[in-house]
C-alpha cells in the first residue's frame, strides 16, 4: 500500500522517500551481479569481507523532489531457472535486461526477456536496457545503434554499461530513479506496481556519489 | 485395527491400522484413526453438535433467563471438550466472545511470552493507545471467529490483509503528529500480527477445509524421490568437503526445519531469512566473494532438497496469506521468500532436462532402480564413518599406551616387590648368620611397649637373665661393631627395639606385618643407632662383657623412657653415651628414671 504520511526533512523542505523493486533479467556471465555490486558496493572483483552476498542488495538515489530506496533483486540467469522469472518480477517497478555487447547470444535473450515482461509484469513496469562490458570494445558484436533503436521502439531506456570502468553504472539507475512514479496511489503492496512512499528516517543515508546531487 | 486396550507384547500390524478399517494407519492422537478417517468423523461430530445446538436454541428461546444460566454452566463444561470450539451456539456474539476467552486461556503462555519480548516498546506507549490496539485486536479475532465456520481461506485472509493495513493506517497517523516514530510504528505492526496470529494459529494453520496437508504430503513424497539429487545436478557450488561449509550447510537446514515450530508468520519468515543468510555465508566460503542470485537459488534448492521439511507447503501457505503483505512483496525477507517459493516450484516442475540428464537416468532414480554414484549422501556418509573411525583409532590407541605403561609399571612392581623380597631374605639371614642370637621371650616385651608403665619397668630382669644365659659374648660384639649391617629398609620396617624383637621365621615370610609396629620413626632410630655406634667406638677396649652389659642397660633405659614418653626418645637419647662406659650395673636404670620423674 501506498503509505500517505509524510515528514519534515532535517533541511526543512518536504521529502519523501519512494521504495522500489527492481530486478535484475539476463543471462548467466552478462554482469548482472557485477553491475549491481558496483552501484551499491562500489566494488568490481576486490570485495570486502562485508560483501556477503549480491542477490539482494538495496541503494538509495537522491532526486531533486525525492528520494528513491532501489531494491535491487537478482535472478538466477540460468536457463533451467527460466521459468521461475515471473516470481520474480511480481511487484517489481523496474526492471533492468542486461545483456553483454560482446556475445549477441544474450542480446536476443535480452529481447524475450523484454517481451515477456511486457507481456506479464506489470503494465506501469518501467524497463531499461543495458549493454554491459562497454569496455571491450575492440571485442562488441552488437552494435550501439542496433540496440539503441531496438530500445526506442520499445519504448526502454537504453545504456551501454560497463561495471569494470564504472561508466553509466549509477546514470542508468538514476534514470530509472526519475522515470519511475512518484505520485501515491493507492491500492494493494508491491502488486500495484506502484511504489511505496515511506517517511525517511533518521537511519538512512543516501549514497554519496554522482547518484545524490 | 488400531487398539488402544491393554499393551500386548507383540504389536501385530493390523493393530497399528486405522479403526475404520481403511488401509492407512491409526495414530493415537487421532482417537486411532488415520488422518482422514478422523476428520470424517470429526466432521461428522460437528454437525451432530450443530443439530443439537440449534435444537436447544430452540429450546432455550422458549425458556427463562434461568434457563440461560444453565446453559452458561453447560457451556463452560464443554470447555474441556477440544471440538467445542467448533459449536455453533445461537447467541452468535456471546458465543464467539467465549470462544475468544478459551483462545486467550490456551495461548497464554505464548502470548505472555509475545508481550514480554515487547515490553520496551509497550512500556512507553501511552495505555489509551494499548486499549485501543486491544480493541482492535479483540474485534479482528471476533471477526475471524465468524468468518472460519465459511470455510473460504481466502476470505480469512483478505480479513487479516486488511486489518493490518487499518491498524498500520491508524498507526500512521499517529506518526504524523509526532507520537512516536516510524520504527515503533513498524514493531507494533509485528507486535499486532504475532499477537493475533499466534492466538489464531490453530485455526488457520493448515485448516482442514483447504487440501494444504496433501499438498504437504505430495511435496513431500516428491523431495524423497529426489533424495539422489547432488550438489553436481543443480550445478550448485556449495564446497562439500570443506569442514565449516559442511556445518553451515546442517544450520541452515536446522533454520528451515524449525520454520514448522514457530506460529507467527513472521517468525516463520525470520527461520527462512535465517537460513538463506547461512547459504550466504556458506556460499562465500565456497565461491571466494560475494554469491549472486546465480549460486544462491541452487543452493536453496539444495538445502530445501536434503532438509525436507515439515508441512513445507501449510508453511509456505500461512505465511502467504497471514504474514503481513508489505513484509512479504519487499525488503531481505521478502526476497528470500521468494526464493523459498521458487526452489519448491523448481522441485516441483523438475524435469530430466532441468538437471541436465538424459530421461531414462532420471527415471531410474526417480523410481528408485538406480543409484548415482556420487551422491551428496553417500560422500557425507562416507566422511562422517571415516570421521568416526579416525576417533575411535585414536581412542583405541591412547587406551593401548595407557594399558601398556600400566604393564610395565605392574612389571616393575613385581620386580620390585621380588627385589625386596629377596633383599630382606638375604639381609635377615645375613643378621642372623652374624649374630644367631633367639630373644624368644623378648617377642613379648616389645609388644607390651604401650602397655602401663607398672609392667614395662619389670621387663628389663628377664632380657638381662636371657642375656647372661644364652648368647656368647664374641656374637654380640661382633654385630655392635658393625651397625651398618641394619640397612635403611630393614630399620624401618623393624619395631622400635629390633634386635629383641627379631625372630628370624616371622621376619623372613611376612616382612608387611612389622611395617605395622614401627612406633618409632626412622630418624629416632638412626639416632640411636648412632649413638650405639659411638658409644661402641667409646668401650671398643672395654672387655666385651662390659659392653654387653651396656647394651642391655640401653636398651632397658629406652624401655622405660618409650613407656613413659614415646617423643621425648631423641630427646633424651642424647644424653645416652656417656652412660653406658661408665655404668655396667642395673642401679642407672633407677637413677634415669628418677630424674626423668623428677
Ligand atoms: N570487462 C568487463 N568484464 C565484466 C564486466 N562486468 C562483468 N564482467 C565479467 O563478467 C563475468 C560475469 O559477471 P557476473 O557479474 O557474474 O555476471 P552475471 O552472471 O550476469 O551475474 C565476470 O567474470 C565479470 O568479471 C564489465 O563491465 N567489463
Ligand atoms: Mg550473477
Amino acid at each position: 500500500m501506498a503509505s500517505r504520511g509524510t515528514a519534515q526533512r532535517p533541511n526543512g523542505t518536504q521529502g519523501k522517500i519512494c521504495q522500489f523493486k527492481l530486478v535484475l533479467l539476463g543471462e548467466s556471465a552478462v554482469g548482472k551481479s557485477s553491475l549491481v555490486l558496483r552501484f551499491v558496493k562500489g566494488q568490481f572483483h576486490e570485495y570486502q569481507e562485508s560483501t556477503i552476498g549480491a542477490a539482494f542488495l538495496t541503494q538509495t538515489v537522491c532526486l531533486e523532489e525525492t528520494t528513491v530506496k532501489f531494491e535491487i533483486w537478482d535472478t538466477a540467469g540460468q536457463e533451467r531457472y527460466h521459468s521461475l522469472a515471473p516470481m520474480y518480477y511480481r511487484g517489481a517497478q523496474a526492471a533492468i535486461v542486461v545483456y553483454d555487447i560482446t556475445n549477441q547470444d544474450t542480446f536476443t535473450r535480452a529481447t524475450t526477456w523484454v517481451k515477456e515482461l511486457q507481456r506479464q509484469a506489470s503494465p506501469s513496469i518501467v524497463i531499461a536496457l543495458a549493454g554491459n562490458k562497454a569496455d571491450l570494445g575492440n571485442k562488441r558484436v552488437v552494435e550501439y545503434e542496433e540496440a539503441q533503436a531496438y530500445a526506442e521502439e520499445n519504448g526502454l531506456l537504453f545504456m551501454e554499461t560497463s561495471a569494470k570502468t564504472a561508466m553509466n553504472v549509477n546514470d542508468i539507475f538514476l534514470a530509472i530513479a526519475k522515470k519511475l512514479p512518484k505520485n501515491e496511489q493507492t491500492g494493494n503492496a508491491g502488486t500495484s506496481g506502484q511504489g511505496r512512499r515511506l517517511v525517511e528516517s533518521e537511519g538512512q543515508k543516501p549514497t554519496s556519489g554522482n547518484c545524490c546531487k | 485395527m488400531y487398539s488402544t486396550l491393554t499393551p500386548k507384547c507383540r504389536i501385530v500390524e493390523s493393530d497399528l491400522k486405522c479403526k475404520s478399517g481403511c488401509d492407512y494407519y491409526g495414530n493415537a492422537a487421532w482417537q486411532g484413526y488415520c488422518s482422514v478417517c478422523h476428520r470424517k468423523k470429526q466432521r461428522a461430530l460437528q454437525e451432530e453438535r450443530e443439530r443439537e445446538a440449534l435444537r436447544q436454541n430452540r429450546d432455550s428461546e422458549n425458556a427463562g433467563l434461568a434457563d440461560q444460566k444453565l446453559l452458561q454452566q453447560d457451556k463452560n463444561k464443554s470447555k474441556l471438550n477440544a471440538f467445542s470450539r467448533l459449536r455453533k451456539l445461537p447467541s452468535k456474539g456471546q458465543e464467539q466472545k467465549f470462544l475468544l476467552r478459551e483462545l486467550y486461556n490456551s495461548n497464554a503462555s505464548d502470548l505472555d511470552k509475545i508481550r514480554v519480548d515487547n515490553q520496551d516498546l509497550l512500556k512507553v506507549l501511552d495505555t489509551a493507545l494499548l486499549k485501543d490496539l486491544q480493541r482492535k485486536m479483540d474485534n479482528f479475532l471476533i471477526e475471524i471467529l465468524e468468518a472460519k465456520d465459511r470455510k473460504k481461506i481466502e476470505k480469512l485472509s483478505d480479513l487479516t490483509q486488511i486489518f493490518y493495513q487499518n491498524c498500520s493506517k491508524s498507526l500512521e497517523e499517529k506518526v504524523d503528529q509526532r507520537e512516536f516514530s516510524l520504527e515503533v510504528k513498524e514493531r507494533l505492526l509485528d507486535y499486532i500480527e504475532k499477537y493475533t496470529m499466534t492466538m489464531l494459529y490453530r485455526l488457520l494453520f493448515c485448516p482442514p477445509f483447504t487440501n494444504d496437508e496433501e499438498n504437504d504430503l505430495e511435496i513431500q513424497k516428491r523431495i524423497r524421490q529426489l533424495n539422489w539429487v547432488s550438489v553436481k545436478n543443480l550445478e550448485c557450488k556449495i564446497h562439500e568437503t570443506s569442514v565449516e561449509v559442511r556445518e553451515l550447510v546442517y544450520t541452515s537446514m536446522m533454520d528451515l526445519l524449525n520454520m514448522d515450530a514457530a506460529k507467527a508468520p513472521q517468525e516463520k519468515l525470520a527461520c527462512i531469512v535465517h537460513c538463506c543468510s547461512n547459504i550466504f555465508l556458506l556460499l562465500q566460503q565456497s565461491v571466494g566473494g560475494p554469491a549472486s542470485a546465480d549460486e544462491f537459488l541452487p543452493a536453496l534448492i539444495f538445502i530445501v532438497l536434503k532438509a525436507n521439511p515439515a508441512r513445507l507447503k501449510s508453511n509456505i501457505n500461512f505465511i502467504t496469506r497471514f504474514c503481513n503483505a508489505s513484509r512479504l512483496m519487499t525488503g531481505e525477507s521478502g526476497y528470500y521468500f521468494t526464493n523459498l517459493c521458487c526452489a519448491v516450484s523448481f522441485i516441483e516442475n523438475l524435469t530430466a532436462e532441468s538437471l541436465n540428464m538424459t530421461k531414462s537416468d532420471f527415471n531410474a532414480y526417480m523410481s528408485g532402480e538406480g543409484v548415482p554414484a556420487n551422491t551428496w549422501e553417500s560422500a557425507l556418509m562416507i566422511c562422517e564413518n571415516l570421521h568416526l573411525i579416525c576417533e575411535d583409532i585414536n581412542l583405541l590407541q591412547e587406551l593401548k599406551n595407557e594399558n601398556e605403561k600400566i604393564f610395565v609399571e605392574s612389571k616393575n612392581l613385581e620386580i620390585d616387590m621380588l627385589d625386596f623380597c629377596n633383599k630382606i631374605q638375604v639381609d635377615v639371614i645375613d643378621a642372623l648368620n652374624k649374630s644367631s642370637l633367639k630373644f624368644s621371650t623378648n617377642q613379648k616385651v616389645s609388644l607390651q611397649l604401650d602397655g602401663d608403665v607398672g609392667t614395662s619397668l619389670r621387663m628389663p630382669s628377664p632380657v638381662a637373665r636371657k642375656m647372661d644365659n644364652e648368647l656368647p659374648e664374641n656374637h654380640v660384639q661382633q654385630d655392635m661393631t658393625e651397625p651398618n649391617n641394619f640397612n635403611s629398609t630393614l630399620l624401618q620396617e623393624k619395631s622400635p627395639c629390633p634386635k629383641l624383637s627379631l625372630s628370624d621365621n616371622n621376619f623372613s615370610t611376612k616382612p608387611q606385618i612389622h611395617s605395622d609396629s614401627g612406633g618409632l620413626k626412622h630418624d629416632d632410630f638412626d639416632d640411636a643407632s648412632n649413638d650405639l655406634m659411638e658409644s661402641n667406638s667409646s668401650c671398643n677396649s672395654l672387655n666385651s662383657s662390659e659392653c654387653t652389659n651396656k647394651n642391655l642397660s640401653f636398651s632397658s633405659i629406652r624401655m622405660n623412657m618409650i613407656s613413659e614418653d614415646y617423643h621425648g626418645f631423641s630427646v633424651q637419647g642424647s644424653s645416652i653415651p656417656t652412660i653406658p662406659c661408665n655404668t655396667g650395673d642395673f642401679a642407672f636404670n633407677l637413677n634415669v628414671e628418677d630424674n626423668s620423674n623428677k
